[in-house]
């Protein structure tokens, strides 16, 4: 069973902690502490018949612990960003916390977006169109979820499980060839469509 | 606490009774320094053109500074009771209002103050800064006393919020005040009450003849002073009513849940910071600072101990929440070295000699809040306080992380630099360790560390001492 790192961020009282809360103890607590530095938990989901452990990294969203989450994104696989529906400022931070992600790691992680506190519907000040647009820009996924009912947790973690997936088996195909470029030039052989090999051959014709 | 300091009585020409009054403001420690007085300039202000009437039995007045006092001594001193210590109406309006003073009080105040009946309401000083004065600071105010006994002294008479002594080290014979005491060269020797019959009040009755009080001048000058006081202030405070500072019972219950937690953060605020600090000083508040709080307010009743219990404490932690982290970063680089210097195994298997490994991050949580997260709430109480002695080292945590990696040694040891099974392993641990257990675990260190200090410092001795043997015996060659 392979282990994977996940970081979570965002501005602070957006609801970090009572997501994952909320996905590992199925409870909400309204009183919740404030997190100092950072918390972790763990569990194991199935996605797809494999199991995947994930380890969960919970920050703190204040602006004093902000120069540590740097070191925190350093091996994380994937990166949550969190930001709060009825919170205008917790939307613009967004960029922020993107900044961070790419300075350490570049291209190389996949991001989640999710707007939390679907519940106070009323108060939203932030609509899904804008959340489209803004995950639309830099191709990230995005969802909504609401850590108080419950709504849309599961399924977050879920996909979060499937594209970690995803991207493992991808990493997987790119070292594979190279290691066995060395041993057997024969399973390189296979791999390769005869279709393109024709098309290569024609082009080689002319 | 803010309070009002006023003579109440005069003893001789060059000690003052001063008594002190808490008055409830939003801003406290504004006060005392907009009050140009000097204490010494107020001293001499102090005209020769009237005289104090004498003075009268009365002993209800004093009842309630009596309180504090034991019954015995009440005995005694009802006794002994010759003088006059009179209450007056201003300051039974003082109690009541809680709110500012208007000009039209003030005048009235001084009105009285006029006729005698009473002695002027306030007197600061602002220029002593000895490390004395220091108490005083503390407290919002600032005043010259020359002994550190009759200091300590007054710093318990603050704390129960009555009647303070000053000053002067001279012609101060044993002179018993019922239940004041007098500040002089030997504090104990005075408090020592004698028996009414042996007292004599005559000298007492004589300087009490010679009492100066201010020209006409000086008056006007200190009217004038007073009137613009309320401007200067209600300039300074917002315009909005902020929450009492008082803590109630109630109070406390909807602040705080069973656990010691502190549940609405922006009361607790309103509560601890933004609350009679000067928004300079006044550090804004980071995640963690609770922690530290709720404790005290756990402990302590007294709003005014629990302020400034907070604020020593955050005189000595408040680096931990700086936005460099530079003081954490430190701790944690002493940790690494003293897990280097004393097992080696251990910090190998935890952590690269390139610094590309942010493992022992672990214990940035511990550091910061002080075990407050780690512990149950009963366990740190006594951990808090073996921490704030500085009795081996004034950074003791830092050993106490260290004893609990050593207990934690043979787990740690099979992590292979996994950031993940280190965090795991110890959040697991800690809770089944006795904290007594650290607490000596990490005596022994300091005292391990001690000693390997002792045997290097030898070595580099005789190190020293063989190589300016060799390059004496070079030269002799």
């Amino acid at each position: 069973m392979e282990n994977f790192k996940i970081c979570f961020m965002g501005d602070q009282s957006v609801g970090k902690t009572s997501i994952i809360n909320r996905f590992i103890y199925d409870d909400f607590n309204i009183n919740s502490q404030s997190t100092v530095g950072v918390d972790f938990l763990s569990k194991t989901i199935f996605v797809e018949n494999e199991s995947v452990r994930l380890h969960l990294w919970d920050t703190a969203g204040q602006e004093r612990f902000r120069c540590l989450i740097p070191s925190y994104v350093r091996n994380s696989s994937l990166v949550v960003i969190v930001f709060d529906i009825t919170n205008k400022t917790s939307f613009k931070s967004i960029e922020f916390w993107m900044d961070t992600v790419q300075n350490e790691r570049g291209d190389d992680v996949i991001v989640f977006l999710v707007g939390n506190k679907t519940d106070l519907e009323d108060e939203r000040q932030v609509s899904l169109e804008k959340l489209e647009k803004e995950a639309n820009k830099n191709g990230f996924l995005y969802l909504e979820t609401s850590a108080k009912t419950g709504h849309n947790v599961k399924q977050l973690f879920r996909k979060i499980g499937i594209s970690i997936l995803k991207q493992n088996k991808k990493r997987k195909e790119l070292i594979k060839p190279e290691l066995d470029e060395n041993t057997s030039l024969m399973n390189i052989s296979l791999n390769i469509d005869p279709n393109k090999l024709k098309q290569k051959e024609e082009s080689g014709c002319c | 606490m803010f309070g009002i300091l006023y003579i109440k009585e005069y003893i001789g020409t060059k000690s003052i009774v001063i008594n002190w009054e808490p008055i409830e403001l939003s801003h406290q420690l504004f006060v005392p320094e907009i009050l140009p007085f000097d204490h010494s300039d107020f001293n001499t202000q102090f005209g020769t053109s009237q005289k104090q009437p004498k003075e009268e039995k009365t002993q209800n007045e004093n009842k309630e500074t009596l309180e504090t006092i034991d019954e015995e001594e009440k005995k005694r001193k009802k006794k002994k009771k010759k003088k006059k210590k009179k209450k007056t109406k201003t300051k039974k309006n003082k109690q009541n209002n809680k709110h500012l003073k208007t000009k039209n009080e003030l005048k009235e105040s001084w009105e009285i103050i006029k006729d005698n009946t009473t002695p002027p309401p306030i007197l600061f000083s602002k220029k002593e800064t000895s490390s004395q004065n220091q108490i005083f600071n503390e407290y919002g105010f600032k005043m010259s006393v020359e002994d550190v006994s009759s200091i300590k002294l007054l710093r318990n008479k603050i704390r129960k919020s009555y009647l303070i002594i000053t000053n002067t080290n001279s012609k101060l014979k044993d002179i018993n005040i019922g239940w004041t005491v007098v500040g002089s060269g030997n504090t104990e020797k005075v408090a020592q009450k004698k028996s009414s019959s042996e007292i004599d009040f005559s000298d007492l009755e004589n300087e009490f003849h010679q009492i100066q009080t201010f020209n006409e001048e000086e008056q006007e000058k200190f009217l004038q002073y007073f009137s613009e006081i309320p401007k200067k202030i209600q300039n300074m405070i917002p315009q909005e009513d902020l929450p009492s500072t008082a803590l109630d019972q109630k109070l406390l219950d909807s602040l705080m849940d069973k656990k010691g937690r502190i549940m609405d953060m922006n009361k607790f605020c309103a509560i601890i910071f933004y609350n009679g600090i000067d928004p300079k000083i006044r550090p804004q508040y980071c995640q963690g600072m609770a922690d530290y709080a709720t404790p005290l307010i756990y402990l302590f009743d007294n709003e005014t101990e629990i302020f400034w219990l907070f604020k020593k404490l955050m005189d000595k932690y408040v680096g931990n929440f700086n936005k460099d982290q530079q003081t954490i970063q430190k701790k944690i680089t002493m940790l690494k070295l003293i897990t280097r210097k004393l097992d080696p195994g251990l910090y190998y298997s935890m952590e690269d000699d390139n610094n590309e490994s942010d493992n022992f991050l672990f214990s940035y949580r511990m550091m910061i809040v002080l075990f407050k997260r780690e512990f149950q709430f009963h366990d740190i109480l006594p951990i808090w306080d073996s921490l704030f002695t500085n009795y081996l080292s004034d950074t003791m945590e830092i050993f106490y992380i260290y004893s609990i990696m050593h207990i934690c040694r043979k787990r740690l040891i099979q992590s292979n630099r996994d950031f993940s099974y280190i965090v795991g392993t110890i959040t697991k641990k800690i809770k089944k360790i006795h904290y007594k257990k650290i607490i000596k675990i990490s005596i022994e260190t300091i005292f391990k560390i001690a000693k390997l200090m002792k045997i290097e410092k030898n070595i580099t001795k005789k190190m020293k001492n063989k190589t300016s043997k060799i390059s004496n015996s070079n030269q002799k060659n």
